[in-house]
């Protein structure tokens, strides 16, 4: 090989997309020739230090969910009319939706190695209430929260609290599972235009971190004092609270304190 | 027993066909937006202006060609249409400088691959971050595709719409400037000792 063939084919060698006569031909030319042994290792230097330094990153859990909100059909919304009472404009869900969750990753990032964000409790939390504003999350059932408690309870083996709140005036229940763990949530409409969703899953489930999970900061303070309350954006807040052998997560936009107040009154199965 | 809702509302099989299809690219274009905006915010805004383009023109998109070069370019087009107007270019590069300037540090370093792992090695994830930011957007797009994307030359022709021989060409002259541009970083960052550039 001569130094004009090694300039065809460096960079192909750099990638490893020589044949394995070739490669050797052009190593054997890098013997004998110092200009072609430093271009070779200086284009190889470029590409492997782009390469480890610049890794891949993912998408942010918030960037993911605007964007399949953002293309979902409108129409999903329908059945929201029937269980709250009044129609969501679609535009307002998707720009609000996009408002709210810018920043929901930077703040809830699992700093737990090996957990996805799609596992992470408050991000699933948050993007289900979203849904549940957007009508992609339909509820199985519409009823009083003694039908909606007997209905998850069925399913799930953790105690599900369905409690009843002062003020609300429907409760829908939902039942999911995330990769094999099943979950359980509860929708209240509260007065005329408030809504709480409360995500529910074992908490040994939770606390493992094996299959979903919560940030350190958030199951830290749990174990601590069973409670993790947090302001998030456009006036959202959560609660993640511990009710007997199971994670209550709730979601909502109605003023903090009375929505504290709601969930702290006594729970109907006590 | 419990009055229970219709637990299945028709999903609208365009959006299903389109999450299908486009979902399982989005991390290799948020990657690629990443890298070519600088910034994760754009980066953001970017792939969702890519993604809500693709959905209105889905039914544009010919199933059974590639799917991802068909995204990219949505991508690259958007990029080129907003993005970069509002961010000044950086500098026309004279490559013919470029060259001679790797000429004289080739001519006077013997680098083996240990040394040169060790001068760039050292340089802050940042600096190598600028460092392709810098480049000439054909070459830094050629760079992203291939040497942090892992195309194949035969697909990042295809996104570009040029035959392989000039992506060859452009990597080519890419990693050369890139590297430029790193041994300037770890000059500046004193990682290469004085004697090998006096």
């Amino acid at each position: 090989m001569n130094c004009n063939e090694f300039k065809e084919c460096v960079c192909e060698a750099v990638d490893k997309r020589l044949s394995e006569e070739r490669a050797d031909e052009l190593m054997k030319h890098t013997r004998v020739c110092p200009h072609c042994q430093f271009e070779y290792f200086s284009l190889l230097s470029a590409k492997n230090i782009i390469h480890e330094k610049l890794k891949q990153e993912r998408v942010p859990a918030d960037v993911y969910y605007a964007i399949v909100n953002a293309t979902l059909n409108r129409s999903h919304s329908s059945w929201f009319k029937k269980l709250f009472g009044f129609k969501l404009n679609p535009v307002i869900a998707v720009v609000a939706f996009a408002a709210v969750t810018v920043g929901l990753y930077s703040l809830f990032a699992p700093s737990n190695a090996g957990m996805s964000d799609d596992a992470n409790i408050i991000l699933q939390s948050v993007k289900n209430y979203q849904a549940v504003i957007g009508g992609s999350i339909k509820p199985q059932l519409i009823s009083t929260e003694e039908d909606v408690h007997s209905f998850l309870t069925k399913e799930v083996t953790f105690d599900v609290n369905v409690p009843k709140m002062k003020g609300c005036s429907s409760c829908a229940g939902v039942l999911s599972s995330f990769n094999g763990v099943k979950l359980a949530h509860v929708v209240y409409r509260v007065g005329d235009k408030d809504i709480i969703y409360i995500y529910q899953a074992s908490m040994n489930e939770a606390m493992d971190g094996h299959t979903i999970g919560l940030p350190d900061e958030a199951r830290e303070e749990l174990e601590k004092t069973d409670w993790y309350i947090r302001d998030l954006s456009d006036n959202m807040t959560i609660v993640l609270w511990r009710y007997k052998n199971t994670l209550c997560s709730a979601v909502s936009k109605m003023d903090k304190n009375e929505l504290i107040a709601l969930l702290t009154e006594k729970d109907i199965k006590e | 027993m419990f009055p229970i809702f219709s637990a299945v509302i028709p999903q609208d099989p365009r959006h299903a066909e389109f999450e299908q299809q486009t979902l399982p690219h989005m991390e290799v274009l948020y990657n690629y937006a990443l890298r070519m905006t600088g910034n994760k915010e754009d980066a953001s805004d970017l792939l969702q202006e890519t993604f809500l383009k693709a959905y209105r023109f889905w039914n544009k998109f010919e199933q059974g060609t590639n799917l991802r070069a068909w995204l990219f370019r949505i991508m690259k087009n958007t990029y080129i249409n907003v993005y970069r107007k509002e961010v000044k270019e950086p500098d026309k590069v004279d490559y013919e400088e470029i060259e001679g300037f790797y000429n004289l540090v080739r001519d006077r370093n013997s680098d083996d691959n240990d040394l040169q792992k060790k001068m760039f090695g050292q340089l802050l994830d940042d600096d190598v971050s600028a460092a392709l930011e810098s480049l000439p957007e054909e070459f830094r797009t050629v760079v992203i595709l291939c040497d942090i994307e892992g195309l194949a030359y035969e697909e990042i022709a295809e996104f570009l719409q040029i035959p392989v021989g000039t992506v060859r060409s452009r990597l080519h002259r890419g990693r050369k400037l890139l590297y430029v541009k790193l041994y300037d970083y770890a000059k500046q960052r004193g990682f290469i000792g004085k004697e090998a550039n006096d």
